[in-house]
Protein backbone atom coordinates (compact mmCIF):
# COMPACT_ATOMS: atom_id res chain seq x y z
CA UNK A 1 0.00 0.00 0.00
CA UNK A 2 2.38 2.36 -1.11
CA UNK A 3 0.13 5.30 -1.09
CA UNK A 4 -1.18 5.26 2.16
CA UNK A 5 2.23 5.72 3.48
CA UNK A 6 2.90 9.30 1.95
CA UNK A 7 -0.29 10.24 4.20
CA UNK A 8 0.88 8.48 6.90
CA UNK A 9 3.93 9.85 7.00
CA UNK A 10 3.36 13.44 6.44
CA UNK A 11 0.09 13.12 8.90
CA UNK A 12 1.86 14.25 12.09
CA UNK A 13 3.40 17.79 10.50
CA UNK A 14 0.31 18.42 8.65
CA UNK A 15 -1.77 18.04 11.81
CA UNK A 16 -0.23 20.08 14.28
CA UNK A 17 0.40 22.58 11.10
CA UNK A 18 -3.38 22.72 10.67
CA UNK A 19 -3.97 22.36 14.93
CA UNK A 20 -1.31 25.04 16.06
CA UNK A 21 -1.06 27.60 12.22
CA UNK A 22 -4.16 27.52 10.30
CA UNK A 23 -6.66 26.72 12.88
CA UNK A 24 -5.93 29.75 15.19
CA UNK A 25 -5.09 32.26 12.09
CA UNK A 26 -9.03 31.42 11.25
CA UNK A 27 -9.55 31.57 15.57
CA UNK A 28 -7.84 35.00 15.55
CA UNK A 29 -10.67 36.04 12.40
CA UNK A 30 -13.30 35.07 14.62
CA UNK A 31 -12.43 36.66 18.05
CA UNK A 32 -12.02 39.34 16.23
CA UNK A 33 -15.61 39.89 15.66
CA UNK A 34 -16.50 39.57 20.03
CA UNK A 35 -16.10 41.11 23.11
CA UNK A 36 -14.48 38.51 25.45
CA UNK A 37 -12.18 38.89 28.69
CA UNK A 38 -10.24 36.20 28.70
CA UNK A 39 -11.17 35.99 32.92
CA UNK A 40 -14.97 35.45 31.95
CA UNK A 41 -16.70 32.21 30.43
CA UNK A 42 -19.07 34.70 28.63
CA UNK A 43 -18.38 36.23 25.00
CA UNK A 44 -20.20 38.59 22.99
CA UNK A 45 -20.44 38.78 19.24
CA UNK A 46 -19.95 42.90 18.53
CA UNK A 47 -19.16 42.20 14.81
CA UNK A 48 -16.63 44.86 13.46
CA UNK A 49 -17.15 46.88 16.49
CA UNK A 50 -13.55 46.05 17.55
CA UNK A 51 -12.34 47.42 14.33
CA UNK A 52 -14.07 50.18 14.40
CA UNK A 53 -12.94 51.02 18.23
CA UNK A 54 -9.16 49.73 16.53
CA UNK A 55 -9.64 53.03 13.80
CA UNK A 56 -10.69 55.68 16.17
CA UNK A 57 -7.98 54.74 19.06
CA UNK A 58 -4.95 57.10 18.94
CA UNK A 59 -3.34 53.77 20.58
CA UNK A 60 -3.41 51.77 17.49
CA UNK A 61 -1.68 54.52 15.13
CA UNK A 62 0.69 55.67 17.97
CA UNK A 63 1.96 52.21 17.60
CA UNK A 64 1.93 51.96 13.77
CA UNK A 65 3.90 54.98 13.93
CA UNK A 66 6.23 53.70 16.43
CA UNK A 67 6.88 50.46 14.24
CA UNK A 68 6.81 52.18 10.91
CA UNK A 69 9.90 54.53 12.49
CA UNK A 70 11.55 51.43 14.08
CA UNK A 71 10.83 50.02 10.63
CA UNK A 72 12.54 52.90 8.84
CA UNK A 73 15.70 53.25 11.39
CA UNK A 74 16.39 50.06 11.78
CA UNK A 75 16.20 48.40 8.14
CA UNK A 76 18.20 50.41 5.50
CA UNK A 77 20.69 50.96 7.85
CA UNK A 78 21.19 47.25 8.71
CA UNK A 79 21.06 46.27 5.25
CA UNK A 80 23.49 48.38 4.10
CA UNK A 81 26.30 48.18 6.65
CA UNK A 82 25.15 44.18 6.25
CA UNK A 83 26.44 44.67 3.06
CA UNK A 84 28.99 46.98 2.93
CA UNK A 85 30.78 44.35 5.58
CA UNK A 86 30.34 41.60 3.90
CA UNK A 87 31.56 42.84 0.58
CA UNK A 88 34.97 43.40 3.33
CA UNK A 89 34.57 40.22 4.61
CA UNK A 90 34.11 38.46 1.63
CA UNK A 91 37.93 38.87 0.48
CA UNK A 92 39.65 38.55 3.38
CA UNK A 93 40.48 35.00 2.71
CA UNK A 94 41.76 33.26 5.52
CA UNK A 95 40.84 35.56 8.03
CA UNK A 96 36.93 35.28 6.86
CA UNK A 97 35.47 32.54 8.81
CA UNK A 98 36.48 35.05 11.98
CA UNK A 99 35.07 38.15 10.99
CA UNK A 100 32.47 36.47 10.10
CA UNK A 101 32.40 34.88 13.30
CA UNK A 102 32.96 38.10 15.36
CA UNK A 103 30.35 39.95 13.59
CA UNK A 104 27.65 37.32 14.31
CA UNK A 105 28.22 37.23 17.92
CA UNK A 106 25.03 39.77 18.25
CA UNK A 107 22.60 37.12 16.60
CA UNK A 108 24.00 34.07 18.37
CA UNK A 109 23.34 35.47 21.97
CA UNK A 110 20.79 35.14 23.68
CA UNK A 111 18.84 38.39 22.85
CA UNK A 112 17.53 39.23 26.66
CA UNK A 113 20.67 38.81 28.04
CA UNK A 114 22.36 41.23 25.52
CA UNK A 115 19.33 44.10 26.30
CA UNK A 116 19.79 44.13 29.69
CA UNK A 117 23.40 44.68 29.28
CA UNK A 118 22.11 47.84 26.73
CA UNK A 119 20.33 48.67 29.25
CA UNK A 120 23.27 48.72 31.58
CA UNK A 121 25.24 50.98 28.87
CA UNK A 122 22.19 53.59 28.26
CA UNK A 123 22.20 53.82 32.63
CA UNK A 124 21.41 57.96 32.65
CA UNK A 125 24.25 58.57 35.38
CA UNK A 126 26.92 55.54 35.32
CA UNK A 127 26.57 53.57 31.84
CA UNK A 128 29.12 53.26 29.68
CA UNK A 129 27.90 56.25 26.90
CA UNK A 130 27.12 58.52 29.72
CA UNK A 131 30.51 58.35 31.38
CA UNK A 132 31.72 58.09 27.94
CA UNK A 133 30.25 61.60 26.69
CA UNK A 134 30.85 62.85 30.45
CA UNK A 135 34.56 62.61 29.98
CA UNK A 136 34.46 64.76 26.29
CA UNK A 137 32.73 67.01 28.31
CA UNK A 138 29.61 66.72 26.66
CA UNK A 139 26.08 66.89 28.88
CA UNK A 140 24.77 63.35 29.43
CA UNK A 141 21.65 62.12 27.03
CA UNK A 142 18.69 60.44 28.75
CA UNK A 143 18.63 57.56 26.24
CA UNK A 144 15.80 55.40 27.56
CA UNK A 145 14.17 57.69 30.18
CA UNK A 146 13.00 60.70 27.17
CA UNK A 147 10.53 59.52 24.82
CA UNK A 148 12.59 61.74 22.17
CA UNK A 149 15.35 59.19 22.74
CA UNK A 150 13.56 55.94 23.74
CA UNK A 151 12.97 55.12 20.42
CA UNK A 152 16.03 55.97 18.72
CA UNK A 153 17.94 54.02 21.31
CA UNK A 154 15.77 50.94 20.91
CA UNK A 155 16.96 50.95 16.90
CA UNK A 156 20.71 51.75 17.88
CA UNK A 157 20.33 48.14 19.46
CA UNK A 158 18.11 46.71 16.49
CA UNK A 159 21.08 47.76 14.65
CA UNK A 160 23.50 46.15 16.79
CA UNK A 161 21.65 42.77 16.09
CA UNK A 162 20.47 43.01 12.76
CA UNK A 163 23.97 43.61 10.70
CA UNK A 164 25.64 40.72 11.60
CA UNK A 165 22.80 38.34 10.79
CA UNK A 166 22.25 40.18 7.12
CA UNK A 167 26.22 40.42 6.47
CA UNK A 168 26.08 36.88 6.84
CA UNK A 169 23.14 36.33 4.40
CA UNK A 170 24.32 38.51 2.05
CA UNK A 171 27.70 36.67 2.44
CA UNK A 172 26.52 33.71 1.22
CA UNK A 173 25.47 35.03 -1.96
CA UNK A 174 28.39 36.65 -2.53
CA UNK A 175 29.85 33.09 -2.35
CA UNK A 176 27.26 31.70 -5.23
CA UNK A 177 28.42 34.88 -7.80
CA UNK A 178 30.62 32.67 -9.73
CA UNK A 179 33.95 34.13 -10.26
CA UNK A 180 34.53 33.74 -13.67
CA UNK A 181 31.91 36.71 -13.99
CA UNK A 182 34.11 39.08 -11.85
CA UNK A 183 36.76 38.10 -13.79
CA UNK A 184 35.45 38.71 -17.29
CA UNK A 185 34.65 42.09 -16.22
CA UNK A 186 38.15 42.71 -15.01
CA UNK A 187 39.41 41.40 -18.40
CA UNK A 188 36.88 43.86 -20.16
CA UNK A 189 38.72 46.32 -18.21
CA UNK A 190 35.74 47.17 -15.24
CA UNK A 191 37.03 48.78 -12.16
CA UNK A 192 36.66 47.89 -8.72
CA UNK A 193 33.62 50.06 -8.36
CA UNK A 194 32.22 49.24 -12.30
CA UNK A 195 32.41 45.74 -11.20
CA UNK A 196 30.52 45.90 -7.95
CA UNK A 197 28.17 47.99 -9.53
CA UNK A 198 27.35 46.04 -13.05
CA UNK A 199 28.03 42.46 -11.42
CA UNK A 200 27.90 42.03 -7.97
CA UNK A 201 25.06 44.00 -6.62
CA UNK A 202 22.95 43.05 -9.77
CA UNK A 203 23.84 39.38 -8.86
CA UNK A 204 22.84 39.97 -5.55
CA UNK A 205 19.69 40.97 -6.07
CA UNK A 206 17.94 37.64 -5.26
CA UNK A 207 19.78 38.06 -1.27
CA UNK A 208 18.56 41.74 -1.18
CA UNK A 209 15.41 40.66 -1.76
CA UNK A 210 15.10 38.04 0.73
CA UNK A 211 16.88 39.93 3.48
CA UNK A 212 14.96 42.79 3.09
CA UNK A 213 11.61 40.53 3.06
CA UNK A 214 13.20 39.07 5.99
CA UNK A 215 14.41 41.81 7.74
CA UNK A 216 11.27 43.94 7.20
CA UNK A 217 8.94 41.30 9.03
CA UNK A 218 11.32 41.18 11.99
CA UNK A 219 11.19 44.85 12.63
CA UNK A 220 7.57 44.73 12.88
CA UNK A 221 7.35 42.23 15.06
CA UNK A 222 9.83 43.73 17.48
CA UNK A 223 8.46 42.90 21.11
CA UNK A 224 11.17 41.90 23.37
CA UNK A 225 13.14 45.13 23.69
CA UNK A 226 10.25 47.29 24.41
CA UNK A 227 8.85 44.98 26.67
CA UNK A 228 12.12 44.19 28.82
CA UNK A 229 13.81 47.87 28.63
CA UNK A 230 11.10 50.31 28.50
CA UNK A 231 7.65 49.10 28.59
CA UNK A 232 5.89 51.01 25.99
CA UNK A 233 7.27 53.91 27.73
CA UNK A 234 8.01 56.77 28.35
CA UNK A 235 4.66 58.22 27.83
CA UNK A 236 3.96 55.65 24.92
CA UNK A 237 7.42 56.55 23.00
CA UNK A 238 8.13 52.83 22.65
CA UNK A 239 4.89 50.94 22.27
CA UNK A 240 4.87 49.07 18.71
CA UNK A 241 2.07 47.06 17.46
CA UNK A 242 2.66 43.55 19.07
CA UNK A 243 3.36 45.57 22.61
CA UNK A 244 0.47 46.89 21.84
CA UNK A 245 -1.20 43.66 21.03
CA UNK A 246 0.24 41.60 24.11
CA UNK A 247 -1.16 44.40 26.34
CA UNK A 248 -4.39 44.14 25.36
CA UNK A 249 -4.63 40.84 25.32
CA UNK A 250 -2.20 39.62 28.18
CA UNK A 251 -2.36 42.81 30.77
CA UNK A 252 -6.08 43.69 30.03
CA UNK A 253 -7.21 40.88 29.12
CA UNK A 254 -9.56 41.97 26.23
CA UNK A 255 -9.01 39.39 23.64
CA UNK A 256 -11.65 40.44 21.12
CA UNK A 257 -9.79 43.94 20.62
CA UNK A 258 -6.00 42.46 20.95
CA UNK A 259 -7.40 40.07 17.91
CA UNK A 260 -8.32 42.80 15.31
CA UNK A 261 -5.21 44.41 16.24
CA UNK A 262 -3.62 41.20 15.54
CA UNK A 263 -5.75 40.53 12.25
CA UNK A 264 -4.51 44.12 11.17
CA UNK A 265 -0.95 43.61 11.95
CA UNK A 266 -1.09 40.77 9.72
CA UNK A 267 -3.28 41.77 6.43
CA UNK A 268 -0.48 44.29 6.88
CA UNK A 269 2.89 42.74 7.01
CA UNK A 270 1.19 39.91 4.10
CA UNK A 271 0.46 43.05 1.58
CA UNK A 272 3.67 44.79 2.64
CA UNK A 273 5.67 41.86 1.66
CA UNK A 274 3.60 41.12 -1.78
CA UNK A 275 4.33 44.49 -2.65
CA UNK A 276 7.76 44.66 -2.11
CA UNK A 277 8.33 41.65 -4.12
CA UNK A 278 6.21 43.13 -6.75
CA UNK A 279 7.89 46.31 -6.85
CA UNK A 280 11.65 44.78 -6.15
CA UNK A 281 10.90 41.31 -8.54
CA UNK A 282 10.82 43.26 -11.64
CA UNK A 283 14.81 44.34 -10.41
CA UNK A 284 16.11 40.77 -9.06
CA UNK A 285 18.25 39.38 -12.25
CA UNK A 286 18.05 35.30 -11.63
CA UNK A 287 20.89 33.29 -12.98
CA UNK B 1 41.62 37.48 -5.65
CA UNK B 2 42.12 41.29 -5.96
CA UNK B 3 43.45 40.51 -9.24
CA UNK B 4 44.64 44.01 -10.27
CA UNK B 5 45.84 46.33 -7.90
CA UNK B 6 47.74 49.28 -9.29
CA UNK B 7 51.15 48.68 -8.47
CA UNK B 8 52.63 47.07 -5.06
CA UNK B 9 51.30 49.94 -2.63
CA UNK B 10 47.71 49.51 -3.25
CA UNK B 11 48.21 45.38 -2.84
CA UNK B 12 49.44 46.37 0.72
CA UNK B 13 47.28 49.14 1.66
CA UNK B 14 44.15 47.40 0.63
CA UNK B 15 44.52 44.76 2.43
CA UNK B 16 45.61 46.95 5.52
CA UNK B 17 42.76 49.11 5.26
CA UNK B 18 39.96 46.65 4.92
CA UNK B 19 41.55 44.78 8.43
CA UNK B 20 41.67 48.51 10.04
CA UNK B 21 37.58 49.18 9.19
CA UNK B 22 36.75 45.94 9.92
CA UNK B 23 38.57 46.00 13.51
CA UNK B 24 36.99 49.10 14.27
CA UNK B 25 33.32 48.14 13.33
CA UNK B 26 34.35 44.89 15.62
CA UNK B 27 35.15 47.14 18.72
CA UNK B 28 31.35 48.69 18.50
CA UNK B 29 29.81 45.09 17.92
CA UNK B 30 32.25 43.25 20.70
CA UNK B 31 31.95 46.38 23.20
CA UNK B 32 28.51 44.86 24.94
CA UNK B 33 29.95 41.34 25.43
CA UNK B 34 33.62 43.31 26.83
CA UNK B 35 31.49 45.63 28.79
CA UNK B 36 29.30 42.57 30.37
CA UNK B 37 32.10 40.57 31.20
CA UNK B 38 33.86 43.35 32.61
CA UNK B 39 31.35 44.74 34.89
CA UNK B 40 30.07 41.16 36.03
CA UNK B 41 34.06 40.86 37.93
CA UNK B 42 34.05 44.50 39.58
CA UNK B 43 32.56 44.83 42.79
CA UNK B 44 29.95 47.34 43.86
CA UNK B 45 32.14 50.46 44.73
CA UNK B 46 34.11 50.02 41.08
CA UNK B 47 30.92 49.68 38.99
CA UNK B 48 28.94 52.84 40.76
CA UNK B 49 31.54 55.39 40.26
CA UNK B 50 32.41 58.54 38.16
CA UNK B 51 34.98 57.44 36.12
CA UNK B 52 35.19 54.88 33.38
CA UNK B 53 37.54 52.28 33.47
CA UNK B 54 37.38 48.86 31.35
CA UNK B 55 39.17 46.64 33.36
CA UNK B 56 38.15 45.73 36.96
CA UNK B 57 40.89 47.27 39.70
CA UNK B 58 40.29 44.36 41.96
CA UNK B 59 38.71 41.54 39.98
CA UNK B 60 36.37 39.69 42.09
CA UNK B 61 33.84 36.47 41.11
CA UNK B 62 31.43 37.52 43.96
CA UNK B 63 29.08 38.83 41.86
CA UNK B 64 28.41 34.99 40.77
CA UNK B 65 28.78 33.62 43.91
CA UNK B 66 25.28 36.06 44.74
CA UNK B 67 23.40 35.71 42.08
CA UNK B 68 24.25 31.52 41.90
CA UNK B 69 23.35 31.58 45.21
CA UNK B 70 19.94 34.01 45.00
CA UNK B 71 17.87 32.70 41.95
CA UNK B 72 17.92 28.91 41.31
CA UNK B 73 20.33 29.45 38.07
CA UNK B 74 20.69 25.55 37.36
CA UNK B 75 16.45 25.14 37.52
CA UNK B 76 16.81 27.88 35.16
CA UNK B 77 19.09 26.33 32.56
CA UNK B 78 17.50 22.82 33.14
CA UNK B 79 14.30 24.77 31.86
CA UNK B 80 15.29 25.57 28.73
CA UNK B 81 17.13 22.73 28.22
CA UNK B 82 13.95 20.56 28.63
CA UNK B 83 11.82 22.65 26.57
CA UNK B 84 14.09 23.06 23.91
CA UNK B 85 15.05 19.02 23.36
CA UNK B 86 11.60 19.02 23.53
CA UNK B 87 10.95 20.90 20.97
CA UNK B 88 13.91 19.59 18.46
CA UNK B 89 13.39 15.94 19.33
CA UNK B 90 9.37 15.85 18.55
CA UNK B 91 10.40 18.79 15.47
CA UNK B 92 12.57 16.04 13.89
CA UNK B 93 10.37 12.98 14.19
CA UNK B 94 7.97 14.84 12.50
CA UNK B 95 10.07 16.87 10.06
CA UNK B 96 11.71 13.43 8.93
CA UNK B 97 9.31 11.27 7.65
CA UNK B 98 7.31 14.35 5.97
CA UNK B 99 10.31 15.56 4.36
CA UNK B 100 10.97 12.23 2.82
CA UNK B 101 7.08 11.41 1.80
CA UNK B 102 7.07 14.93 -0.02
CA UNK B 103 11.08 14.07 -1.61
CA UNK B 104 10.03 10.66 -2.50
CA UNK B 105 6.88 9.51 -2.03
CA UNK B 106 3.97 9.48 -4.57
CA UNK B 107 0.53 10.70 -3.32
CA UNK B 108 -2.63 12.35 -4.33
CA UNK B 109 -2.72 16.32 -3.46
CA UNK B 110 0.92 15.97 -2.71
CA UNK B 111 1.38 19.21 -4.34
CA UNK B 112 -1.18 20.72 -2.11
CA UNK B 113 -0.02 19.27 0.95
CA UNK B 114 3.63 20.68 0.29
CA UNK B 115 1.97 24.10 0.08
CA UNK B 116 -0.02 24.17 3.05
CA UNK B 117 3.12 23.42 4.92
CA UNK B 118 5.67 25.65 2.97
CA UNK B 119 2.20 28.45 4.13
CA UNK B 120 3.10 28.00 7.82
CA UNK B 121 6.77 29.83 7.40
CA UNK B 122 4.27 33.12 5.93
CA UNK B 123 2.72 33.03 9.13
CA UNK B 124 4.04 35.27 11.61
CA UNK B 125 3.47 34.14 15.61
CA UNK B 126 1.71 37.47 16.94
CA UNK B 127 -1.19 35.91 14.52
CA UNK B 128 -1.56 32.87 16.52
CA UNK B 129 -0.62 33.42 19.89
CA UNK B 130 -3.58 33.77 21.05
CA UNK B 131 -6.02 30.87 19.88
CA UNK B 132 -2.61 29.03 20.96
CA UNK B 133 -2.82 30.45 24.09
CA UNK B 134 -6.34 29.83 24.56
CA UNK B 135 -5.81 26.18 23.48
CA UNK B 136 -2.92 25.65 25.81
CA UNK B 137 -4.96 27.29 28.80
CA UNK B 138 -8.17 24.88 28.14
CA UNK B 139 -5.69 21.98 27.70
CA UNK B 140 -4.90 22.94 31.50
CA UNK B 141 -1.03 23.03 30.33
CA UNK B 142 -0.40 26.26 30.97
CA UNK B 143 3.08 26.18 33.31
CA UNK B 144 4.10 23.31 31.70
CA UNK B 145 6.92 22.02 29.38
CA UNK B 146 4.13 20.79 27.41
CA UNK B 147 2.93 24.13 27.23
CA UNK B 148 5.75 25.68 26.88
CA UNK B 149 6.80 23.35 23.83
CA UNK B 150 3.43 22.91 22.27
CA UNK B 151 2.78 25.47 19.50
CA UNK B 152 6.60 24.15 17.56
CA UNK B 153 6.13 20.72 17.77
CA UNK B 154 6.52 20.59 14.26
CA UNK B 155 8.38 22.97 11.70
CA UNK B 156 7.34 24.09 8.15
CA UNK B 157 11.09 25.22 7.21
CA UNK B 158 12.48 22.10 9.10
CA UNK B 159 10.60 19.57 6.28
CA UNK B 160 11.64 22.48 3.20
CA UNK B 161 15.40 22.34 4.45
CA UNK B 162 15.00 18.41 4.56
CA UNK B 163 13.06 17.82 1.59
CA UNK B 164 15.70 20.12 -0.43
CA UNK B 165 18.66 17.70 0.49
CA UNK B 166 16.21 14.38 0.15
CA UNK B 167 15.63 15.06 -3.24
CA UNK B 168 19.08 15.25 -4.32
CA UNK B 169 19.85 11.67 -3.05
CA UNK B 170 19.42 9.84 -6.59
CA UNK B 171 16.18 7.23 -6.79
CA UNK B 172 18.76 4.60 -7.84
CA UNK B 173 19.51 4.11 -4.45
CA UNK B 174 16.18 3.50 -3.16
CA UNK B 175 15.63 1.29 -6.02
CA UNK B 176 18.29 -0.41 -4.58
CA UNK B 177 17.17 -0.83 -1.69
CA UNK B 178 13.79 -1.89 -1.88
CA UNK B 179 15.34 -4.73 -4.41
CA UNK B 180 16.85 -5.88 -0.79
CA UNK B 181 13.63 -5.92 1.11
CA UNK B 182 13.90 -3.13 2.77
CA UNK B 183 10.38 -1.00 3.72
CA UNK B 184 10.04 2.27 3.07
CA UNK B 185 10.39 3.11 6.66
CA UNK B 186 13.95 1.22 6.54
CA UNK B 187 15.30 3.16 3.27
CA UNK B 188 13.91 6.35 5.42
CA UNK B 189 15.84 5.83 8.57
CA UNK B 190 18.86 4.01 7.31
CA UNK B 191 20.00 5.38 3.93
CA UNK B 192 18.50 8.77 3.50
CA UNK B 193 19.03 10.24 7.15
CA UNK B 194 22.63 9.21 7.19
CA UNK B 195 22.92 10.80 4.17
CA UNK B 196 21.27 14.01 5.20
CA UNK B 197 23.13 14.94 8.14
CA UNK B 198 24.56 17.75 7.49
CA UNK B 199 20.89 19.74 6.95
CA UNK B 200 20.19 17.85 10.11
CA UNK B 201 22.49 18.68 12.10
CA UNK B 202 22.07 22.80 10.78
CA UNK B 203 17.92 22.83 11.54
CA UNK B 204 18.87 21.20 14.88
CA UNK B 205 21.15 24.17 15.73
CA UNK B 206 19.03 26.35 14.42
CA UNK B 207 16.02 25.32 16.35
CA UNK B 208 17.60 24.49 19.47
CA UNK B 209 19.12 28.13 19.39
CA UNK B 210 15.77 29.87 18.46
CA UNK B 211 14.01 28.26 21.25
CA UNK B 212 16.70 28.49 23.86
CA UNK B 213 16.29 32.56 23.26
CA UNK B 214 12.80 32.62 22.81
CA UNK B 215 11.15 35.16 25.31
CA UNK B 216 8.10 36.04 23.77
CA UNK B 217 5.46 32.31 24.16
CA UNK B 218 7.29 31.50 27.72
CA UNK B 219 6.26 34.76 28.81
CA UNK B 220 2.66 34.27 28.42
CA UNK B 221 3.03 30.34 29.33
CA UNK B 222 5.07 30.52 32.67
CA UNK B 223 3.44 31.46 35.73
CA UNK B 224 5.72 30.53 38.57
CA UNK B 225 9.04 31.14 38.90
CA UNK B 226 10.09 27.49 39.06
CA UNK B 227 9.12 27.23 35.55
CA UNK B 228 11.30 30.24 33.80
CA UNK B 229 13.53 29.46 31.20
CA UNK B 230 16.67 31.59 31.06
CA UNK B 231 15.18 34.57 29.03
CA UNK B 232 12.31 34.81 31.33
CA UNK B 233 14.53 34.54 34.64
CA UNK B 234 17.11 36.86 33.29
CA UNK B 235 13.91 39.64 32.37
CA UNK B 236 12.28 39.20 35.97
CA UNK B 237 16.19 39.90 37.47
CA UNK B 238 16.06 42.90 35.61
CA UNK B 239 12.63 44.01 36.64
CA UNK B 240 13.43 43.76 40.81
CA UNK B 241 16.61 44.87 40.57
CA UNK B 242 17.13 47.26 38.01
CA UNK B 243 19.33 50.67 39.51
CA UNK B 244 20.78 48.44 41.91
CA UNK B 245 23.12 45.44 41.69
CA UNK B 246 24.05 45.80 38.31
CA UNK B 247 27.37 43.74 38.96
CA UNK B 248 24.92 40.37 39.92
CA UNK B 249 22.91 41.64 37.04
CA UNK B 250 25.56 41.30 34.45
CA UNK B 251 26.79 37.99 35.79
CA UNK B 252 23.54 36.74 35.00
CA UNK B 253 23.41 37.68 31.93
CA UNK B 254 26.94 35.95 31.02
CA UNK B 255 25.40 32.57 32.53
CA UNK B 256 23.07 33.22 30.21
CA UNK B 257 24.57 33.72 26.78
CA UNK B 258 27.74 31.47 27.76
CA UNK B 259 25.81 27.78 27.30
CA UNK B 260 25.12 29.32 23.36
CA UNK B 261 27.74 31.34 22.66
CA UNK B 262 30.04 28.43 23.21
CA UNK B 263 28.17 26.55 21.58
CA UNK B 264 28.23 28.83 18.65
CA UNK B 265 32.17 29.29 18.51
CA UNK B 266 32.66 25.51 19.04
CA UNK B 267 29.90 24.94 15.61
CA UNK B 268 30.07 28.21 13.96
CA UNK B 269 29.80 27.01 10.32
CA UNK B 270 26.89 24.87 11.28
CA UNK B 271 25.19 27.42 13.29
CA UNK B 272 26.01 29.92 10.58
CA UNK B 273 24.57 27.06 7.84
CA UNK B 274 21.19 26.43 9.87
CA UNK B 275 20.24 30.15 9.84
CA UNK B 276 21.77 30.72 6.33
CA UNK B 277 20.11 27.67 4.61
CA UNK B 278 16.66 29.56 4.17
CA UNK B 279 16.99 28.14 0.20
CA UNK B 280 18.69 31.18 -0.91
CA UNK B 281 21.07 29.05 -3.40
CA UNK B 282 17.27 29.44 -5.32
Amino acid sequence: MPSLTGYAYISPTLGLIVVFVYIPVFYSFYLSLLRWNLMSPRSTFVGAANYERLVAAPEFWNALANSVFYFLGTVPTSMVFGLVLALLVHRTGVLRGFWRSVYFLPAASTFIAMAIVWQWIYHPSIGLLNQGLASLRLSPIPWLDDPRYSLWSLIIIGNWQAVGYNMVLFLAGLGNIPAEMLDAAATDGAGAFQRLRHVTIPMLSPTTLFVLIVSSIRSFQMFDLAKVLTEGGPVRSTEVLVYVIWQQAFQFFDMGFASSLACVLFVMLLAFTVIQMRLFSSRVHYQ
Amino acid sequence: MIAIGRGPTRRLLEPVGRSLVLGLGAVVVLMPFIWMLMTSLKPPQEIFTADVRLFPADPTLQNYVRIWQRAPIPRYLANSFVVASLILASQLATITPAAYAFAKLKFAGRTICFYLVLGMMMIPAHITMIPNFVTVHRLGWLDTYWGLAAPFLTSGFGVFLLRQFFLTIPDSLIDAARIDGAGSWRVMWSIMVPLAWPALLAFAIFSFATHWNDYFWPLLVVRTKTMQTIPLALASFQNQEAGTLWGELMAAAVIGVTPLLTFFLVVQRRFIEGITFTGLKG
